[in-house]
């Protein structure tokens, strides 16, 4: 086992402690937990969910419904499928950075910052289902590059995982189209037929994806709905989703408090709620969308897609391409976002950094140095962030920095 | 392994047969009552728990009423949402909501402030809990293609419209196996409602 491997080992026990440690120990529901939960219930028993959560596909709500059967209506029931989820998403991370950089120090670096990222661990302990939405993606985006780079078999598994991610929220539109073209680009190039590549490419990546999409209905069909009444809900669920505005949401301070979309990679953003406080300490739960790495991404991600260019390598070209393409669709689209759509970025945003990371460090010959710096400054910050992001007690002197910055806002 | 021509043609039949079920899966779900009964009630959250107990499902549901729930109906003024809950509860899918024509200025002046109402041709059209309710002055509709659940508040009409629901029932415009006439806190409509009964049967 080489080095970076037993280092990477390292980084995902990390990831795992810093998702499960006391994540079940807030027996009540918080933020949004208190509309996922009841929806989740709801679509279990009659098919529909029970709130504005309507216009969003089921998929997370279903999912979230077979935990809560397996562990009970507990916390555990609640938040065990995104800690899971966002524990292997880090997996995910190494394995899909290995692909795209290979022999590199890029991979652990990914991994690293998504594993310590305070904002994806924060939500990791929830219920949202952004941390399923990624997970899904990232399964999708890495049996697609097996496929493509490796020669693998696994493009029926892209396909299934491709009507999972949008059978749970359609974050990533823009990017499946775009993943695809990389693929079809890279195998054609290889001497495939284009007649055969298009077979398979319509039958995996268009009828599988959207059977899976229609399936994952299935507890809706069963109100004794149609296939048409199916096709002009969702059509109902977009227009709705378009009359959306700030006003209608009860916590309009959220959505204030965690910035503008274009904001999120411009602006540090510490917010959330104070669980108990005396003066020396205090718990609290923050949403940190940890500035000290964000507010690097959008040089980093400029720098990555100029080496990529100068390089002439589609493949290292792919993350920023991405990167630009699902933000492109968060900012033109026609809906208040919230701060934790932020997410579904998080892993081409790290990727793009660490890329860019690296190769600043090979022109001066000290990529494994850097890396192991970073590496011990990313362990520094996100053991220090956690205990705000995970409800722990502290003394308020030693955070005093980060507090400050903080919009508090009541209770959970 | 299957071969790749293997793989592709069992994805093909995987699909296919996902789409075909999503056609008949939902009308094969649907519960209707047998023989069509015609029930009189004194007040609108009666409703709800007449179609409970008759255990029908994933049905459409046609209100001749004022109010969507009609919570107002008879002596009692209830908040029971019994429209709202049973779309909750799956009991109903589809809402058509039919309004006498003087009070339609009205209700589509307070339609058009909630967001969750759209303007269509026939009238308004909401979207409640995952199913579409459709509400637009009497004048304005026309027929429904399936057995619904019909329900009629006597006292908001005026004897000529009562004539005219009348006659979309008798010429199969609208038909139900489950008709709720809302008898009011008087008791006046009993004779009216004994009418419909040889339309029905």
């Amino acid at each position: 086992m080489s080095l970076n491997v037993k280092i990477f080992m390292v980084v995902l026990v990390a990831a795992t402690v810093l998702r499960f440690w006391a994540t079940f120990d807030y027996r009540q529901h918080f933020e949004d937990e208190g509309i996922h939960v009841p929806s989740a219930i709801s679509m279990g028993t009659y098919g529909t969910t029970k709130s504005l959560d309507w216009t969003h596909p089921q998929l997370s709500g279903v999912i979230l419904y077979a935990t809560i059967s397996v562990f009970g209506d507990n916390p555990y029931g609640w938040r065990i499928r995104n800690v899971v989820f966002g524990t292997v998403s880090v997996l995910l991370v190494y394995l899909i950075a290995q692909q795209l950089y290979p022999l590199s120090m890029v991979p652990l670096l990914a991994a690293a910052l998504l594993a310590l990222d305070p904002f994806h661990i924060y939500f990791s302990r929830t219920t949202f289902m952004e941390i399923q939405v990624v997970f899904f993606f990232l399964l999708y985006l890495y049996f697609m590059l097996e496929y493509s780079e490796r020669g693998r078999r696994t493009l029926p598994l892209a396909g299934v995982m491709m009507g999972l991610t949008m059978a749970t929220k359609a974050y990533y539109a823009a990017a499946f189209p775009l993943v695809a073209a990389f693929a079809f680009y890279r195998l054609w190039k290889r001497g495939e037929s284009p007649r055969i590549l298009c077979a398979d490419f319509i039958v995996n990546l268009l009828m599988l994806p959207g059977a899976v999409y229609v399936f994952s209905y299935f507890l809706w069909f069963g109100r004794g709905y149609t296939f048409s009444e199916f096709i002009r809900m969702r059509l109902d669920a977009f227009v709705q989703n378009q009359h959306y505005t700030a006003g209608i949401y009860t916590y309009g301070w959220y959505l204030k408090a965690g910035g503008a979309p274009w904001e999120w990679f411009l602006k540090p953003f510490v917010f959330g709620h104070r669980i108990f406080s005396d003066g020396e300490t205090g718990r609290f739960l923050l949403e940190i969308n940890n500035p000290l790495f964000r507010l690097m991404v959008l040089p980093a991600v400029c720098l990555s897609a100029f080496c990529a260019w100068q390089k002439r390598s589609e493949r290292e070209l792919l993350v920023p391409a991405l990167f630009v393409a699902c933000y492109a669709l968060i900012l033109l689209v026609n809906r208040p976002m919230f701060s934790y759509s932020s997410l579904v970025l998080l892993p081409f945003a790290y990727l793009a950094l660490s890329k860019a990371f690296v190769s600043l460090a090979q022109r001066y010959n000290k990529e494994k140095p850097a890396a192991i710096v970073l590496l011990v400054c990313l362990f520094i910050s996100g053991c220090y962030l956690f205990p705000l992001v995970a409800g722990f007690s502290i003394p308020t002197g030693v955070y005093q920095p980060v507090l400050s910055l903080a919009k508090i806002i009541g209770d959970p | 392994m299957p071969s790749k021509k293997s793989t592709l043609i069992l994805i093909c039949i995987f699909s296919l047969l996902i789409f075909s079920l999503s056609f008949v899966y939902g009308p094969l779900r649907r519960v209707f009552v047998a023989p069509a009964r015609i029930i009189q009630v004194e007040t609108g959250p009666e409703i709800y728990r007449l179609w409970e107990s008759s255990r029908v499902k994933g049905r459409v549901v046609v209100l001749f009423s004022r109010h969507l729930n009609v919570e107002l109906a008879g002596n009692e003024s209830s908040g029971i949402k019994c429209t709202e809950m049973a779309l909750q509860h799956g009991i109903i899918r589809k809402v058509y909501h039919v309004v006498p024509d003087h009070v339609w200025p009205e209700v589509a002046k307070n339609l058009s402030t909630r967001p969750v109402f759209n303007k269509v041709e026939e009238g308004y059209v909401g979207f409640l809990e995952e199913g579409r309710a459709y509400v637009m002055p009497l004048s304005r509709f026309t027929q429904i293609q399936e057995n619904v659940l019909l329900v009629l508040e006597p006292a908001v009409w005026g004897t000529e419209e009562l004539q005219q629901i009348k006659r979309l029932i008798t010429e199969k415009k609208v038909t139900t196996d489950l008709f709720a006439i809302i008898r009011g806190g008087d008791g006046g409509q009993a004779a009216f409602a004994d009418s419909f009964h040889s339309t029905l049967n």
